[in-house]
């Protein structure tokens, strides 16, 4: 299958007045899953119905590998997109809709049943091919669409929210599936969802939106070990935004008083008195006894929620929520206990 | 139904079907072949006719301009849209007048001919083939259309394989429509019928008048059952979407539970 880089230069996209996609540039590189992961509202959908042809930059360029195709429409583009509602046509079988794009640039009829055939084995639903879609489940016609979006080779393959319409557990076992297929044919995909957990799943890199620019991109990891700002720390995965004051500084290390917490933390930028903090909730350790350097803190309400114990906290630099596996040793509520952290999982935030 | 087989309602209830010779009778003759002799069958061949001609322009103009106003954009859409309502809202005799009057003089010197009365019928039904095919339109996902395009389809292989088969109750309902209301107009078209082509209804008004009841009834009778066949006929011809076995709502329910 072809590999295309996608690549966005200053994109903006109006609608009216609203400004939905705010003079964005980024790289989809060759090859990899990409994921456009922010709130709603937040610019990714229209981003991808850019990259589709189905919207039209206000102004900015798209290049799809190294081509031009920013005034293109949908049709002459080669990329092909799965919908959120699947939108596979009611009136036509499942082989009917798989072989549609064959049929509409003229491949001839033996050809495009065959290669209908093979894609629909590809996704694991051959012997469907005269159903009706409405004569399958939701995750059946999850994968007619993507079908019926491969069997082109699409230089780029397009998904929006394809598991929004799915049940949870049915979710995991879809995403790995896409995942499967797109490593397999090694096409360039990018992937937009809302739901932090699918995106550091399934992506080679992340894209994180929020009004209408990029809060942040890079690796899974990256993103959840190193958030820029608060945005990107709440968005993936859970974070306590707290403040410190800074109390000393000796070159690029800076000793802070987090509550009755002292701690060291390196960093390169110029701080001058307060600096905001984001604590991971699973990374906080609860304790019955003062182990030095804690915080002082007393549990305001604890829930079980099966795998773990969820808690929050009143201290002095507010509330906390803090997630504990232990699931034995339970706190009571209304007890008094210790906080500590270690320095290494306190990250330093933008804002 | 009953008065037409009687020699006349409310005064001689005797069993007749000399009312159905007058209006509807058949000849064989050697030389010239079979005679249309009933005095109906010409302003009722004319009023079929009529009815089938612009009934298919009627749905057809109905359908492209919902299609034009659900999918796109454009300045001034909401003008149109009221404007194609208008022919709906003034009354048909004030149309009728109008038709008679603007198409007396060149360029367009029509008034008498068929022509007009299929003008006048295209024009006074449309509304509701545009009113159906918006209806259907809106129920239809947009992602259908851009799913298509993405799929290397350009917009008329769109509409073509995508948008007209999934629109084939409003194409029904539009065409039935005006085909019922072409045959049954009375308004609009009694200032536009002439000697070559009259029309049934003004035909039947002719009946009444004269106090030939027998006559009206039969040949109403005879248009209740002539338009209930074309219509199950075109119902047959345009066919029904092909959704799969399950209706549709079960099949979504089926989709929701996975």
């Amino acid at each position: 299958m072809k590999k295309a880089e996608v690549k966005f230069e200053n994109i903006t996209k109006k609608f009216n007045e609203t400004v939905a996609v705010d003079n964005v540039s980024c790289i989809f590189e060759a090859g990899t899953l990409t994921t456009l992961l922010g709130p709603s509202g937040c610019g990714k959908t229209t981003s991808l119905r850019i990259i589709a042809g189905l919207e039209r930059a206000t102004s900015g360029k798209i290049l799809v590998d190294n081509e031009d195709v920013t005034i293109l429409p949908a049709t002459d583009r080669d990329v092909s997109m799965v919908f959120q509602s699947y939108a596979l046509f009611p009136h036509m079988s499942v082989i009917e809709n798989v072989s549609y794009g064959l049929k509409m640039i003229n491949v001839n009829k033996e050809e495009y049943i065959e290669k209908a055939l093979e894609t629909l084995k590809l996704v694991n639903l051959d012997g469907y091919e005269n159903r009706m879609p409405s004569e399958l489940s939701g995750g059946q016609q999850q994968r007619v669409a993507v079908a019926r979006a491969i069997v082109l080779e699409p230089k780029v393959l397009l998904f929006d929210e394809p598991l929004s319409n799915l049940d949870a557990k049915l979710r995991r076992q879809v995403r790995e599936d896409i995942r499967e297929i797109q490593q397999k044919l090694g096409v360039t995909t990018i992937y937009v969802t809302h739901d932090q957990e699918e995106a550091l799943a399934i992506s080679d890199k992340v894209i994180v939106m929020n009004k209408a620019i990029i809060a942040q991109e890079g690796s899974p990891k990256d993103l959840y070990n190193f958030p820029k700002n608060k945005f990107v720390a709440n968005f993936i995965g859970d974070a306590n935004d707290v403040t410190a004051e800074i109390i000393q500084k000796q070159s690029n290390t800076y000793s802070l008083k987090l509550a009755e917490m002292n701690i060291k933390i390196e960093s390169n930028r110029d701080l001058n008195d307060k600096v905001s903090l984001a604590l991971r909730p699973e990374k906080i350790i609860i304790e019955r006894t003062d182990n030095s350097n804690c915080i002082l803190a007393k549990i305001k309400s604890a829930s079980f929620v099966g795998s773990s114990y969820q808690y929050i906290l009143n201290s002095k630099i507010g509330e906390l929520y803090v997630v504990s596996g232990d699931t034995n040793d339970i706190f009571k509520v209304g007890e008094e206990v210790f906080l500590s952290i270690n320095e290494k999982d306190i990250k330093i935030l933008n804002d | 139904m009953f008065g037409g087989f009687v020699e006349m309602w409310g005064v001689d209830h005797s069993f007749t079907l000399k009312h159905y010779i007058e209006a509807f009778s058949i000849d064989w003759v050697k030389e010239r072949g079979l005679l249309w002799t009933g005095t109906a069958w010409n302003s009722f061949n004319t009023t079929f006719a009529i009815a089938i001609i612009s009934a298919l322009p009627t749905a057809a103009i109905g359908i492209l301009t919902a299609y034009l106003l659900t999918r796109h954009k454009f300045k001034g859409k909401n003008a149109f849209e009221f404007g194609t309502m208008l022919s709906f809202a003034i009354p048909g005799s004030v149309i009728g007048v109008s038709y008679v009057f603007a198409f007396n003089v060149p360029p367009l010197e029509i008034t008498g001919t068929g022509i007009i009365l299929v003008i006048a019928f295209v024009f006074r039904n449309m509304p509701v083939g545009v009113r159906a095919g918006m209806a259907a339109m809106n129920q239809l996902d947009p992602h259908l259309d851009e799913a298509s395009s993405t799929l290397n389809a350009s917009s008329s292989q769109t509409f073509r394989n995508i948008i007209l088969p999934l629109l084939k109750p409003a194409i029904t309902a539009s065409l039935v429509f005006s085909f019922v209301r072409a045959m049954t107009a009375i308004s609009a078209v009694i200032f536009l019928v002439s000697a070559n082509y009259d029309l049934a209804v003004s035909y039947i008004l002719g009946r009444l008048e004269n106090n030939d009841f027998g006559l009206a009834i039969v040949y109403s009778s005879a248009l209740i059952v002539v338009m209930l066949f074309t219509i199950l006929l075109m119902q047959l011809i345009i066919g029904k979407r092909k959704l799969g076995r399950r209706d549709q709502s079960a099949g979504i329910l089926q989709g929701n539970l996975g």
